[in-house]
């Protein structure tokens, strides 16, 4: 892997399985993400872009093929190293935010830090939180928090992680146009100090802040533009 | 219409598994006091009595005791397992809300799909009983008069309708108001894929709990004023009758009293770490599930804590004031351990019926970098905290039972002594928390063995 590339995918193959039938999702994919600025996935519904996303962010076993993210290979690391990358490099924004519902805004947003046992997690965690307008909600469940409120919580957690690598999947799916703008700013905001954004989306908005856009179709990775 | 409930049944098993099996095992449970109460009526029984020098109305009290130890503990345990599987029936019910399904309908469909699967666990319990019933109640009468172990005890078809229909009746008794509930989660639910959230506990749950501990406030006064008489053994009475009443007001407010006590006692304890606080957040949260086992689990040992801590107090008591007098524990500690049997499968099948939620949420604490060590020390974190809040249960429970005999001494104007069960307290204790962590680690290992992408689809 190029030492400006913090994730890729070699020969990468999936297929589902249902009963007697199968269809592969994913056809040796090859796939770079550089090191900073923002790819965007995009293709049909049920194409594969967030088994893509997955595999590529280990969170999902492959069949065939290879994985690397910052250095490591998911199928072959400890859990335990896994787990420290994902507290300390990788950041998750899901288009069902999956949040811990019955911990507060503030506790989910502290969590990678917590169980990091990193110092300052408490102050950086309320500045995240207040970045994203939520300062007033900190104690409020996240249960109890709208859409929008729940995804400027799971944005605030990966401010305070300030990740290496962050996996947005299709991040804008279930917001309005006013919440979707924020999230995709801050995706962008992060890609540009930084940041690697992997963005898996069917909207052309979201696509439209990357710096490179990849279609997935057929099981197949094609460049589709570019900014 | 029977074919129909019966698919439903199958269709959401994961739901009703718990209350069969537990209908099995009360209803063999009951099934055999039920035998030996029946047999303790045959003149051969009367005959073994008479002829040992022994009194044959105190053979039936104990005979009689046994079943009203067992009996109502069994209704609590059975009435919580069937609320948390109910309960599991949110997200179906909220779809056919979705479709038009009038609430009433909805409420007749919950209470005949309980009817069915607890009626076949009683079915398969009451089939044990026919087989091994005589047997195991030959047992307990050896226990209650060696003499009497000799004596062929054959199940009776009155005691084979006790052991069918008592839980039948149970589930219909503490599964009407869950059904009722259920039937009126709106529609909503199922577009809003609000089932991760834990179910709030709700004005009602707060108005049980208050009215739950105000009444038994109100018996304690009674219990203390007039607590019976020590030599006949009315005293012991009270107190059992007490001790049962803190399990069915634990039982009733289980989803306030329960998180209450959590955060109670831990908030005294040091911990900040991360585990620490999600384990004590999760148990709080989780207000129907975790009280629900802890109610359960502490039925169990709350009985051996009330029964044993009463027998102990009375020997001291009596061994202070004159002549010795001891209690044969050993029956006591087999009927507790039968209802401890089922009290255990209890407490592990109601966090077994929340296992998809768990592993869902062990997957996103993946995601957020938990190890595989932090999981597992998660679940033994949790599985602490929901036990030592069983024992405090258990504990309130004896204690209310040992207070009442220790007031009958004093309005006796005997000595006073206080004797705690901690060796039963503790043994009982630690069989809880392996359950519990039994219980806890089979989702999340399984959660660590699969992938993060698929336990999160998994719920």
């Amino acid at each position: 892997m190029h030492t400006a590339t913090r994730a890729a995918a070699r020969g990468l193959t999936m297929t589902y399985r249902r009963g007697t039938e199968s269809r592969s999702v994913l056809r040796g994919i090859e796939l770079d993400v550089p090191a900073a600025g923002v790819t965007a996935i995009t293709g049909p519904s049920g194409s594969g872009k967030s088994t893509l996303l997955f595999c590529l962010a280990g969170l999902e076993r492959t069949d065939r093929g290879q994985v690397e993210l910052l250095g490591l290979d998911p199928a072959r690391a400890r859990p335990g190293r896994m787990a420290r990358l994902y507290r300390e490099q990788v950041g998750f924004v899901f288009q069902d935010y999956h949040l811990i519902p019955y911990l507060s805004a503030r506790r989910n947003v502290e969590l990678p830090g917590l169980l990091g046992r990193r110092r300052g997690t408490p102050s950086i965690a309320r500045t995240a939180l207040e970045d994203m307008g939520l300062g007033d909600h900190a104690s409020v469940q996240a249960s109890r928090l709208s859409g929008g409120q729940q995804q400027r919580v799971a944005l605030a957690r990966v401010l305070a992680q300030s990740p290496a690598v962050i996996f947005a999947d299709e991040p804008t799916g279930a917001l309005d146009s006013t919440a979707s703008a924020l999230v995709l700013r801050t995706l962008r905001a992060r890609a540009d100090q930084g940041a690697a954004v992997v963005l898996v989306t069917h909207d052309p908005e979201a696509a439209a802040i990357a710096d490179r856009v990849l279609e997935l179709r057929d099981g197949e990775l094609t460049t589709a533009g570019a900014r | 219409m029977i074919a129909a409930v019966a698919r439903a049944v199958l269709a959401s098993r994961g739901a009703w598994w718990a209350p069969a099996l537990l209908a099995a095992l009360a209803s063999l449970l009951i099934g055999v006091c039920f035998v030996q109460v029946t047999a303790s009526g045959g003149d051969e029984y009367r005959r073994i009595v008479e002829s040992s020098g022994l009194s044959l109305e105190d053979i039936e009290a104990v005979g009689l005791s046994i079943t009203m130890i067992i009996v109502p503990t069994a209704t609590v345990v059975l009435a919580v397992v069937n609320s948390a599987a109910v309960g599991q029936l949110t997200g179906d019910l909220s779809r056919w809300r979705l479709i038009g399904a009038a609430p009433t309908t909805l409420s007749a469909l919950v209470l005949a799909q309980l009817l069915l699967a607890v009626g076949a666990g009683a079915a398969v319990g009451a089939v044990c009983t026919f087989l091994v019933g005589g047997l195991l109640a030959r047992i307990l009468n050896a226990m209650l008069l060696p003499e009497l172990g000799g004596l062929t005890v054959q199940p009776t078809a009155g005691a084979l309708a006790g052991a069918l229909l008592l839980p039948i009746g149970i589930a219909v008794v503490a599964g009407i108001p869950g059904a009722v509930r259920a039937a009126r989660v709106p529609a909503l639910r199922t577009i809003r894929d609000s089932e991760a959230a834990p179910p709030r506990t709700g004005a009602r749950h707060w108005v049980g709990s208050g009215l739950g501990l105000m009444g038994l406030g109100v018996a304690a006064g009674a219990a203390f004023r007039s607590p019976g008489n020590l030599d006949d053994g009315g005293a012991l009475t009270v107190g059992l009758g007490l001790g049962l009443l803190v399990l069915v007001v634990a039982g009733i407010g289980a989803r306030v009293l329960v998180p209450g006590l959590v955060l109670s006692w831990t908030a005294v304890l040091p911990f900040r770490d991360a585990v620490w606080v999600l384990a004590r957040a999760g148990a709080v949260a989780r207000a129907r599930s975790s009280g629900a086992a802890v109610v359960a689990l502490a039925c169990g040992t709350g009985m051996l804590g009330t029964l044993t801590g009463m027998a102990r107090t009375t020997e001291a008591i009596a061994r202070a004031s004159g002549p010795a007098r001891q209690f044969n524990l050993l029956d006591t500690y087999v009927i507790c351990g039968a209802l401890g049997v089922l009290c255990a499968v209890g407490g592990a099948c109601v966090i077994a019926l929340g296992a998809l939620d768990r592993r869902r949420e062990t997957a996103l604490l993946r995601a957020a970098g938990c190890s595989p060590r932090q999981v597992l020390l998660h679940a033994a974190c949790e599985a602490l905290i929901l036990t030592v809040s069983s024992l405090l249960v258990a504990l309130a429970a004896t204690a209310a039972a040992i207070a009442t005999v220790v007031r009958a001494a004093a309005a006796d104007d005997l000595p006073l002594r206080l004797v705690l069960p901690i060796a039963e307290l503790g043994i009982s204790g630690v069989v809880m928390f392996l359950v519990l962590l039994g219980a806890l680690l089979i989702p999340a290992s399984r959660a660590l063995r699969t992938s993060v992408r698929t336990s999160l689809g998994a719920a």
